[in-house]
């Protein structure tokens, strides 16, 4: 048994070398993915931002594009929401892409610097919800308001979550039809 | 000779050749994580210069610089490749006040200069970054001596910019959808921009290897809402 005694000494040094290894190789490669993905979700924000300033440009609603008088009904007479449309085969640069409520159910693949971004977005009207203390949050309304709401989500195939599907990011903007 | 020293001499020389391997990809992967972060704060600083310069251009204190004639009803002044001009009112809280003169816009300049005598930077790539603000006068004149200038020496190798007339063209310049030069200033609606930073020190994997430079990059294509007025 004596013989043996190294050798087992040696194997052991090696389990707890190749543990120690294991372990740095792993602290390595989480090292790289934070890099990564502060920098796609760097790309991310900017992509969101671009979106949602860009609808912030538009006509609060199709009602009022062209400088039109606002309807005499406000809210009632804003564009209804079950009339928004879906223009997935639209182009951002259409014509008729003129009002908020044209980016409801955008959706496009974006190509950047950093690869390819799935962006797509919603509008919908919102009302402001007091809780007391000076504390309001926008809830989904049912009818017409002055606030419509845009969320954009953008995703990207290198961003996932623990399931291994990529995690969808949202950026929300709500716009006051007075404070424009 | 004895062979179980040779071959514990052989184990401990691999061992150690392991460790000494493990260190150096170690504290290389940390340098680099280190440095990753150190540029990317540069490049969210100048990103948040200009997210808030380029999306106000054209502010002033009554109505936007495009109706003000004394300025000739521009809001851009120079759109160039690397260079960018345009008005924009930087204090907002002077416009209530009835005394201060000032109640006009600035001129602001944002520039990447080809050359630089003044700086000598560790990394070749990495030019200055100007951003020039001036006043201006009643009538739209540049009040002499009001210009602050600020170099950004911070690693800033690319800051390429775009035009577009139209929204949400793309933005690969091979498309060739964007504005070509000279551009109508009075017909850009949407402006892509590019900025990328480098670190100044390089990272080397290899002991023997020549290194690199870790850089971030940060793009957007704003829409200012005074443009599309």
């Amino acid at each position: 048994m004596g013989g043996y005694s190294e050798v087992i000494n040696v194997i052991g040094a090696m389990i707890i070398f190749s543990m120690i290894l294991l372990n740095a190789n792993h602290m390595i490669h989480r090292n790289s993915l934070i890099q990564i993905e502060g920098e796609f979700e760097q790309e991310i924000i900017a992509l969101g931002q671009e979106i949602i300033e860009e609808a912030l440009s538009k006509d609060f609603d199709r009602v009022t594009v062209d400088e039109v008088l606002p309807p005499t009904d406000i809210p009632g007479g804003f564009t209804p929401d079950s009339e928004f449309d879906c223009p997935n085969e639209k182009d951002r640069g259409d014509e008729d892409f003129e009002a908020f409520e044209d980016y409801h159910c955008w959706g496009d693949t974006v190509e950047t610097a950093h690869g390819t971004f799935e962006v797509s977005a919603e509008v919908f009207y919102v009302e402001k919800v007091d809780h007391g203390n000076d504390v309001y949050s926008f809830e989904p309304a049912n009818s017409q308001t002055t606030f419509k709401k845009i969320e954009v989500s953008v995703a990207n195939e290198f961003l996932t979550g623990r399931d291994g599907e990529p995690l969808n990011y949202k950026l929300e903007f709500v716009r006051n039809y007075y404070a424009d | 000779m004895n062979l179980a020293l040779v071959t514990s001499y052989i184990i401990a020389a691999m061992l150690m050749l392991s460790i000494v391997m493990m260190n150096l990809r170690m504290s290389s992967s940390s340098s680099e994580l280190t440095l990753t972060q150190i540029t990317r704060q540069h490049v969210s600083d100048v990103a948040d210069m200009l997210n808030d310069d380029i999306p106000n251009m054209g502010f002033n204190c009554n109505e936007p610089t495009s109706e003000n004639g004394d300025l000739g009803g521009m809001i851009l002044t120079q759109a160039e490749t690397e260079k960018i001009q345009f008005y924009r009112k930087l204090d907002a809280s002077e416009c209530d006040d009835e005394s201060i003169e000032s109640h006009y816009p600035q001129l602001i300049t944002w520039e990447l200069l080809e050359e630089d005598p003044d700086f000598t930077p560790e990394n070749d790539s990495h030019r200055t970054l100007l951003r020039i603000e001036q006043d201006t006068d009643e009538n739209g004149e540049i009040v002499a001596g009001s210009e602050r200038v600020t170099k950004i020496r911070t690693g800033v190798t690319r800051f390429t910019l775009r035009y577009f007339d139209e929204y949400g063209k793309s933005t690969d310049p091979d498309d060739n959808e964007h504005l070509t030069f000279p551009v109508s200033l009075s017909s850009v609606k949407q402006i892509y921009l590019e900025l990328e930073m480098q670190s100044a020190a390089q990272i080397h994997t290899r002991a023997n290897s020549g290194g690199r430079y870790i850089r971030s990059v940060y793009e957007k294509r704003f829409s200012p809402r005074n443009l599309d007025l």
